[in-house]
């Protein structure tokens, strides 16, 4: 018996934008970071342009997909640095997923890609601490990075906001 | 190439000085002066032989495994002079003063334990 599938626009739209954030990912492991945990994210920038194009949930399984197979190719599946991408992941999804909600209870304004990405990125480095401090490094000194973390988050927030926004722009006009 | 500028609107503006506020005050709460210890613990082979007071200032001689180590307790801080020790890694740890901070010399197992101050914890979990 043959057993066919055929795949939904949805399931090729989610593969091909998960392919290249599964990509971005890879490449940005192998980038060296001057402070363990900080790093740009700029794979979120596909996640946040799936949210622009087609919504939360398209985005979520982006999102997932290139957390799990991304640590597959890069080899840390269930290792403490996947614990760590999977919580974070979570977290700005969530954080996504209430900000878009808010979006539309609004009428006329809305939050703009730019505000919508760095509370994710904050949100997403948050969560990363909060999980290393009660699970991996429970000591008080850990505390002391949490400014400098979070600082990191905001600038790198608003990088790739503001990368998504003119990516977007261009994409937009075609 | 024209580029359209983001355009930033009322909430937008109250997310973004809402988010800078809340890493000030990270920066606040974690970054202030941390508060100086108050009392010394001094261990010698495991046990706790004194406590002292660190604002009052003296130097005191410890009989450890090896030998006499000499301490001293000055301006709220603490350290070793010298010890009976080869390495003196404790003497060259220099001055401690914060809660939380510790200095030993293996050898002569003798340690210093400051106790006191907001980083007091009772245990490091590696």
């Amino acid at each position: 018996m043959l057993l066919q599938i055929t795949p939904a626009r949805e399931d090729i739209i989610i593969a091909r934008f998960a392919a290249l954030a599964i990509g971005i990912h890879v490449l940005e492991s192998l980038l060296p970071s001057p402070i363990p945990g900080i790093k740009p994210g700029f794979a979120n920038i596909i996640t946040l342009l799936v949210f622009m194009l087609y919504g939360v949930s398209t985005a979520t399984w982006v999102s997932i997909l290139r957390v799990v197979v991304g640590s597959l190719i890069v080899g840390t599946f269930l290792s403490p640095t996947f614990v760590l991408s999977f919580s974070g992941a979570l977290a700005s999804l969530l954080a996504l997923y209430v900000l878009d909600r808010f979006n539309q209870k609004l009428d006329g304004e809305s939050l703009s890609i730019l505000s919508i990405a760095i509370v994710m990125a904050i949100a997403h480095m948050a969560t990363q601490f909060l999980v290393v401090y009660v699970f991996f490094i429970p000591h008080n000194a850990m505390l002391d990075l949490l400014p400098v973390m979070m600082t990191a988050a905001l600038i790198f927030g608003t990088i790739n906001g503001l990368i998504t926004h003119n990516v977007y722009n261009r994409i937009a006009r075609k | 190439m024209v580029e359209q500028r983001i355009k930033l609107n009322r909430i937008d503006w109250f997310v973004l000085v809402l988010c800078v506020a809340f890493i000030i005050s990270l920066y606040v709460r974690f970054w202030k002066a941390d508060e100086s210890a108050q009392q010394v613990e001094i261990l010698v082979q495991g046990e706790k032989q004194y406590i002292l007071d660190l604002k009052q200032d003296r130097k005191i001689t410890v009989q450890g495994k090896q030998g006499e180590s000499l301490i001293e307790i000055k301006d709220g801080k603490a350290r070793f002079i010298s010890s009976s020790c080869n390495t003196s890694f404790c003497v060259r740890n220099g001055w401690q003063q914060h809660g939380g901070d510790f200095v030993a010399c293996l050898p002569n197992a003798v340690s210093l334990h400051l106790a006191g101050g907001s980083k007091l914890y009772d245990a490091i979990n590696f």
